[in-house]
């Protein structure tokens, strides 16, 4: 499966969530502060590239709680690698005060 | 609300593709009723629950972006499994189809691995290897000389900053003999000392060279050996490093093994084993030549530093040129020349390259007929499939979705042609041997298949779906939807349009084989003229082989004594005609030597070189070959080198230098040395069968000595008879001189044709499945008017047509466009031949029968191909064919 260059944002965040332990498309949204327009189209194509996978929940589970099985989502070994890459790439941005960011800003 | 929002879900799963709609209804469903139960749970406000409905937004957003995402995904799998059905439903269509390709793609393979051979000249094994380059030595007119080995050291000694090393070597062929086995024959160089430190080649046994060791002459004899003679002569035994080998006579020390990889620096040739230059009196037979500087005979290859171009190399090499011809009169007027290496004169030249040139370029239009059949075989299937075209635009489908199915179809048929062209090619590949000539070396050529090769065949795949692809596809989906669907299933006919194309295609087929055709017609008339050339000698029936006294230790006199012995020997068996030794074979591939000569009573003009070719020949030479005597006599056994020097010179020479005189008893006088002309000779060919006349003379081999000559025999009876009885001969005058290399008198003809015999049979097999291809492609066309125009000619038959008649009007239409290809043809053929005139032997680019010759067998051919569908359509029940209408 073809590797896209590197994440989007909203890509690391995605993966980011569901490292962080959320699972299902809601929560992820929620964990995230992003769209449900643009969370579900990321999940597939994380999916697709092979960053995730995804399974159908346990039908016992959902039939106890009384509602129908949800999709939920894991992070594969390739996709913990990219999410760490990816962390580590806006972690080396040099940290740049607010003061100097305004400063800019009214030069600008 | 829940009610509300799960309705929307499922009206909005009609966005989403077909394969994802079910798993995208599911997944939103469970999700926002879990979603629900948690906020009623939390019991939340109105915001929450709103903000439900802007998240079920984004289910219509993502169902909008799978069907995106995916469609492309599954077209193209679609496309794919479409294709592939249509060509497992008719399998005899994709057989022809992905033939016809893996003809035209596996003969470019093939071309371009036999090309890569020569582009891909370089050294291998060692270190840098495209950082060499070749030197050779210049004059007004030629720009292949050798260089000589005290140019050779001044020249590294001042070379430019642009390089970093040269190296000099010289093919050296050796006797080898080991504790006093029978001795073999060796391909060796001799190399400048510095030759495997400068190449980068570490020996994979051993050492190498040490700089002293290529010093004093004769003072180191110390060999390394190739990998491949060490595992062939001495099964690869660890210990030879250390052990003696006798080479020509001399104990040498073998010091170390080279690694597999590096065969030494001739093209082609896997070699035995390197010596040092300083060892080369032992070695080559004219006494020392290391200290002369008029002697040019080595091959220099440069290495230039990492980032140096060729051109600012050549600029230093200039400089250094200008600077050696002031300090060296033996270098005035000479120049040096950098070339790559594939371009160098030892790599053969631009003969070669035209040679490689012309095989790709028919290679290339074989493959442009092969995919103009494939196009005209897909335009027949468009015509069949008119009515799914139609019904698919009708129901909304796209042209341009059409087309990339056409095309998707198309590539699948070339990918599988492009394979069939793989094997074919690497069935074919090795066929380049026997175009090798066949020359006493140890040639290599291993064509491989390897990954450029594989990439080369995979871009002519890709040229070749645009090229018999697209006009099909774009045709195909152009269909007119009404006119489609009105007609009945039987009744589908070619449109005009797509008939006209089919039509040009046939046209372009039959003009691009006519082209290769004459060509090869052309060539086949220069194999016939120039083994009907007269070579100047009559001789047919005889014998060639080469003797070397030098291995076995013998001086000049000794020498002089074998061979008057050896003669004398040879004459006396039975079944010889006469006998005599030359230097030089009858146009051998080797080059000839020539001489600056001054010759008494002829003044040369100013800035004239006078350089006569020459052979050093025994007595009895002319008669041996069968040389006709204009005036004078043959060399005799009296000619000795206690008397007087004589010559005998060509034609050409007494018309240039004697005219008006009587040569017999001229003067030709070289260096200190004065040579009377004793006999003329008629013309010959000397190194080339189709070389221009030019000036030759003989030398008594008694006067001028070698040790290495080759044993001339004329036969009376089969020569392969006469084998045994010559080894015997020299067996009783000194077993340690080996005959080697003999070959028949005949055998060397053919090697002298050997460049006109490749391109005619190439060509000649390429013109082949040229016309092969066009007559299919004509076939089809005519088949498919003839099958279109059914109700017309059953009318034509009601009202009163003889078969005959039919007949004649079918194959008058494959007439017409045969006719219009064949002037087309014509045309492209004068352009094209043109540009190989320098290639062909006493034809012109113009020969009229051979173009008329092929036109007309191209013409029978394809008024064969006509008549069988014609003969068909004259069959045709009137009755039937009015009944379908």
């Amino acid at each position: 499966m073809r590797k896209p260059a590197p994440l989007s944002f909203g890509q690391v965040s995605v993966l980011h969530a569901i490292a962080d332990g959320n699972r299902f498309g809601f929560d992820i949204i929620d964990a995230t502060g992003l769209t449900s327009g643009s969370v579900y189209p990321t999940l597939d194509k994380l999916e697709t590239v092979g960053y995730l996978t995804s399974r159908w929940e346990d039908a016992k589970i959902a039939r106890r709680d009384k509602r129908p099985p949800r999709r939920y989502f894991d992070l594969t070994a390739e996709g913990a690698t990219a999410l760490a890459a990816a962390l580590t790439r806006y972690k080396n941005l040099k940290p740049l005060s607010l003061a100097s960011l305004r400063a800019l800003k009214s030069q600008g | 609300m829940l009610k509300f929002l799960l309705a929307i879900i499922n009206a909005g799963r009609w966005l989403a593709p077909p394969s994802r709609r079910k798993e995208w209804r599911r997944q939103w469903r469970a999700d926002l009723a879990h979603e629900w139960r948690w906020i009623e749970q939390r019991e939340s406000g109105i915001g929450a629950r709103a903000g439900l409905v802007a998240r079920v937004a984004g289910a219509l957003r993502h169902a909008f972006w799978l069907r995106m995402h995916v469609r492309r995904i599954e077209m193209i799998t679609q496309d794919i499994r479409y294709g592939w059905r249509l060509m497992v439903r008719k399998p005899a269509f994709a057989l022809v189809a992905v033939l016809t390709l893996g003809l035209g793609i596996g003969a470019n393979v093939t071309m371009f691995s036999w090309t890569r051979i020569i582009l891909q000249r370089q050294v291998r094994g060692v270190r840098d290897g495209g950082q060499l380059v070749a030197l050779n030595g210049t004059t007004r007119s030629r720009n292949d000389l050798s260089v000589s080995y005290p140019d050779f050291l001044d020249l590294r000694e001042r070379r430019p900053d642009s390089v970093e090393d040269l190296i000099a070597f010289t093919l050296a062929p050796m006797s080898l003999r080991t504790n006093g086995g029978e001795p073999q024959r060796t391909f060796g160089q001799l190399v400048s000392g510095n030759f495997f430190s400068a190449l980068g080649v570490r020996p994979a046994l051993g050492r190498a060279f040490l700089p002293e060791e290529d010093t004093a002459p004769n003072g180191h004899p110390v060999v390394v050996l190739s990998d491949s003679f060490w595992q062939r002569r001495f099964a690869g035994d660890p210990s030879i490093v250390g052990r003696t080998v006798m080479l020509n006579g001399v104990a040498y020390t073998v010091i170390g093994v080279a690694p597999p990889e590096f065969r030494g620096t001739e093209p082609y040739l896997n070699l035995d084993l390197w010596v040092p230059m300083a060892m080369q009196p032992s070695v080559t037979s004219g006494g020392n030549r290391l200290g002369v500087r008029g002697n040019s005979w080595l091959e220099v290859m440069v290495k230039l530093k990492p980032g140096a171009t060729i051109a600012r190399a050549q600029a230093d090499f200039d400089v250094v040129a200008r600077n050696l011809a002031d300090t060296y009169p033996d270098d005035k007027g000479r120049g040096l020349k950098l070339s790559e290496l594939w371009r160098a004169p030892s790599s053969g030249g631009p003969a070669i390259i035209g040679v490689m040139v012309i095989q790709q370029s028919v290679a290339c239009v074989v493959l442009l007929i092969a995919c103009a059949n494939v196009a005209n075989l897909l335009l027949a299937r468009a015509a069949s499939r008119q009515r799914e075209t139609a019904v698919r635009l009708t129901l909304g489908a796209s042209r341009s979705r059409l087309v990339q199915q056409l095309l998707t179809e198309s590539t699948i048929l070339a990918l599988a042609g492009g394979l069939c062209g793989i094997v074919m090619s690497y069935w074919t590949k090795d066929l380049v041997r026997l175009f090798v000539p066949p020359a006493p070396l140890p040639i290599e050529m291993n064509p491989r298949l390897d990954l450029p090769v594989v990439v080369f065949a995979l871009i002519m795949t890709g040229a070749s779906v645009v090229v018999f692809g697209l006009v099909p596809a774009l045709q195909g989906s152009m269909s007119s939807v009404g006119a489609a669907l009105k007609e009945s299933a039987g009744q589908l006919t070619a449109s005009p349009r797509r008939a006209r194309i089919r039509q040009t295609l046939v046209v372009a087929q039959v003009a691009l084989s006519l082209m290769l055709l004459v060509s090869a017609g052309l060539f086949l008339r220069t194999l016939q003229n120039a083994q009907a050339l007269d070579p100047g000698f009559s001789t047919r029936t005889g014998l060639l082989a080469s003797i070397d006294l030098l291995p076995a230790g013998y001086d000049a006199p000794r020498g002089r004594a074998f061979f008057r012995d050896l003669l004398a020997r040879v004459r006396e068996l039975p079944g010889v005609e006469a006998a005599s030794v030359a230097t030089k074979v009858p146009l051998g591939f080797g080059g000839n030597s020539d001489m600056g000569a001054r010759i008494d009573g002829y003044t040369p003009a100013p800035n004239e070189e006078i350089s006569i070719y020459y052979n050093r020949v025994g007595s009895e030479y002319l008669r041996t070959m069968g040389i006709t005597i204009v005036a004078g006599r043959d060399f005799t056994d009296l000619d000795t080198a206690d008397r007087p020097d004589v010559v005998i010179v060509n034609e050409t020479v007494v018309r240039r230098y004697f005219s008006g005189r009587d040569a017999i008893g001229g003067r030709i006088r070289l260096g200190n040395r004065t040579l009377e002309v004793v006999g003329v000779a008629r013309d010959g060919k000397y190194s080339s069968i189709t070389e221009v006349p030019r000036s030759f003379m003989y030398m008594p081999v008694q006067q001028w000595y070698r040790a290495d000559t080759v044993l001339h025999v004329k036969a009376s009876v089969d020569p392969g008879t006469l084998v045994p009885r010559l080894h015997e001969v020299l067996r009783s005058l000194d077993s340690n001189v080996p005959l080697f290399d003999v070959r028949t008198i005949a055998e060397q003809l053919s090697i002298a044709v050997f460049t006109q015999r490749m391109v005619a049979s190439l060509l000649g097999a390429f013109g082949a499945l040229a016309l092969l291809l066009a007559t299919v492609g004509l076939y089809g066309v005519i088949a498919a008017v003839a099958a279109q125009r059914t109700p017309e000619i059953g009318m034509r038959m009601a009202l009163g047509a003889t078969r005959r008649d039919i007949v004649a009007m079918i194959v008058g239409q494959g007439l017409s466009l045969t006719l219009t290809g064949v002037a087309i043809g014509l045309i492209a053929a004068l352009g094209a031949t043109r540009l190989f005139k320098s290639l062909l032997v006493g034809v012109s680019a113009t020969d009229a029968p051979s173009f008329a010759v092929t036109t007309i067998l191209l013409v029978t051919v394809a008024l064969a191909a006509a008549y069988l569908p014609a003969r068909r359509a004259a069959r045709i029940d009137p009755l039937q064919a009015l009944r379908n209408e």
